[in-house]
């Protein structure tokens, strides 16, 4: 009799992680499939992947702030990703090289950063509950002045002297700005070599402390005010928060963190395509961070570390698996190009239907005790 | 009017901001060095290339130069150590160690070995270098700019 109970909570049990992590598991299926499909080995994809975290990792914990202020997935993190392009840009030009050059970027992209994030926080206090469309467009918004300025003032108004950067033309960036000398110079410090995977020590203890500050935070005052308005901004507000402040910070912070990331992130990748390198980071943190199982309303660190493992084992081995299976690579191109957007659609589905199936439960309920109270 | 403990904390921040991002221009701000064993002339005196020299900066790699021959090294900071070492005209070993620096806001310069060899002042031997012009024939084609997907245009 109670083995009968202990099987049925199993299944239960199990019904219930399936019900909880749809995502997760799906890509966890793909990537089961897909991996003796690409004949990559063990070693090589233990690499890639370690790889992929250090360099992506700090880009998507940018994203867990706001979601803890209730304004869903920011997808203006692409705001401090072109902040922490031009401070790349200015420290090439200014040939500051290695470690310092990453810093001086880093450090470029702080004021940039919170000034793009004040206007993207205030805009997105216009416009309560619907902020993740408006964070996407104001991207699209910000990305074309960020193109105008790099393309019609740096040279005549921001000056930029070398002939490597500047275009035939004699003002604005090149197409590609060659990062050689500083790529991977925070991942070959201390790097260390188990068997045939090379880790990059540093990276990780940067997303170390990040993930300790990111605990921390949500203990201190303001990360409880964050959380306090993200369940519920009216009473926040009269709990005396200043709820626009509040929010208005978060996507300050966020934007700044997702500056550094992309400082980091370019450092690993060696090159900098000046007009597009930022204009996918946000969908693809924010498709990684739904994979890792986190929705609009909630996310956490575990959540970031899964779902750069799940995305990028899928983007490593979907096009080779395609290759294999059908003799074109492309297929598996576009098969990661579209699970990109469908995560993020799928994930977006399914926080609205959960959230009309709780108002609709709550309201007969209420229909209920009103019925009990007659 | 008196300022806030949030205010000074904040102005605290800003401050080590910069000053970091002060320290990180100089520390890692990169000259390259054109090393040149080339006979020079320098105030009216004939300096001759060496046979052949090994020249290292900063604990880098070794490089072998012989007569007419000019390399290119890059170097972090402003403060630098050069270690020649060749043989002379009694085929005697010599290792010379001079320590120099490099303006900020110098990019390329000139370091030439048969005048440190010759124990000029570095003032002398470490000049300023100007690339050269570019001819016509040397101008590059425009490029194309991909704003997103839909939108190129030719520069």
């Amino acid at each position: 009799m109670t083995k009968i109970k202990s099987t049925e909570s199993f299944g239960k049990k199990l019904l219930k992680l399936v019900k909880n992590n749809p995502v997760p598991l799906m890509f966890v299926i793909i990537c089961v499939i897909c991996i003796p499909l690409s004949g990559y080995s063990a070693g090589y994809l233990i690499g890639e992947i370690i790889t992929r975290i250090a360099r992506n990792s700090f880009l998507i914990i940018s994203l867990l702030i706001p979601i803890m202020a209730g304004m869903g997935l920011n997808f203006g993190m692409t705001l401090g990703a072109m902040a922490g392009e031009i401070g790349l840009i200015l420290v090439s030009d200014w040939k500051v090289v290695g470690i310092p050059g990453v810093v001086l970027a880093m450090i470029i992209s702080i004021p940039i950063s919170v000034l793009l994030g004040w206007f993207c926080g205030k805009i997105l206090n216009l416009a309560k509950g619907r902020e993740m469309v408006t964070s996407y467009i104001i991207s699209y918004f910000i990305s074309g002045v960020y193109q105008l300025i790099v393309l019609y003032a740096m040279g005549p108004i921001i000056p930029i002297k070398h002939s490597s950067l500047v275009l035939p033309r004699g003002y604005g960036i090149r197409n590609t700005v060659n990062l050689l000398s500083m790529r991977q110079c925070l991942d070959n410090l201390l790097a260390i070599r188990i068997g045939s995977v090379r880790i990059p020590v540093v990276p990780f203890l940067i997303i170390a402390v990040l993930c300790f500050i990111v605990v921390w935070f949500k203990k201190t005052k303001l990360g409880q005010d964050m959380r306090a308005v993200g369940q519920d901004m009216e009473v926040a507000r009269a709990a005396g928060i200043k709820v626009e402040e509040t929010r208005i910070m978060s996507i300050i912070i966020s934007t700044v963190l997702a500056g550094f990331g992309m400082v980091i992130y370019l450092q690993n990748m060696g090159t900098l395509n000046t007009y597009n390198s930022h204009t996918q980071i946000g969908m693809f943190c924010i498709a990684a961070l739904l994979v890792g199982g986190a929705s609009v309303d909630k996310a956490s660190i575990g959540n970031v570390f899964l779902g750069v493992i799940l995305f990028h084992l899928m983007f490593i081995v979907a096009p080779k698996a395609g290759m294999n299976l059908i003799g074109q690579a492309q297929l598996g191109e576009y098969f990661r190009v579209f699970v990109s957007y469908a995560v993020i659609t799928v994930a977006l589905v399914m926080y609205e239907s959960k959230k009309r199936r709780a108002n609709s439960l709550t309201g007969l309920k209420l229909a209920e005790d009103q019925e009990v109270a007659k | 009017m008196k300022l806030s403990k949030k205010f000074w904390l904040r102005a605290a921040a800003v401050a080590f901001l910069i000053l970091l991002g002060v320290v990180m221009f100089f520390v890692g701000r990169q000259h390259s060095i054109l090393v040149d064993n080339k006979t020079t002339e320098i105030d009216g005196v004939s300096y001759k290339a060496l046979d052949v020299c090994e020249v290292r900066i900063d604990g880098g790699d070794p490089e072998e130069l012989v007569p007419r021959d000019r390399i290119q090294i890059d170097v972090m900071d402003q403060h630098h150590t050069l270690v020649v070492s060749y043989t002379d005209a009694n085929w005697e070993e010599k290792k010379i160690k001079v320590r120099f620096t490099t303006p900020v806001k110098e990019e390329m310069m000139v370091l030439s070995i048969p005048a440190v060899v010759a124990g000029l002042p570095m003032d002398k031997c470490l000049t300023h270098f100007e690339s050269q012009a570019v001819t016509v024939d040397q101008i590059e084609q425009g490029e194309t700019i991909q704003i997103d997907e839909t939108t190129s245009f030719d520069i």
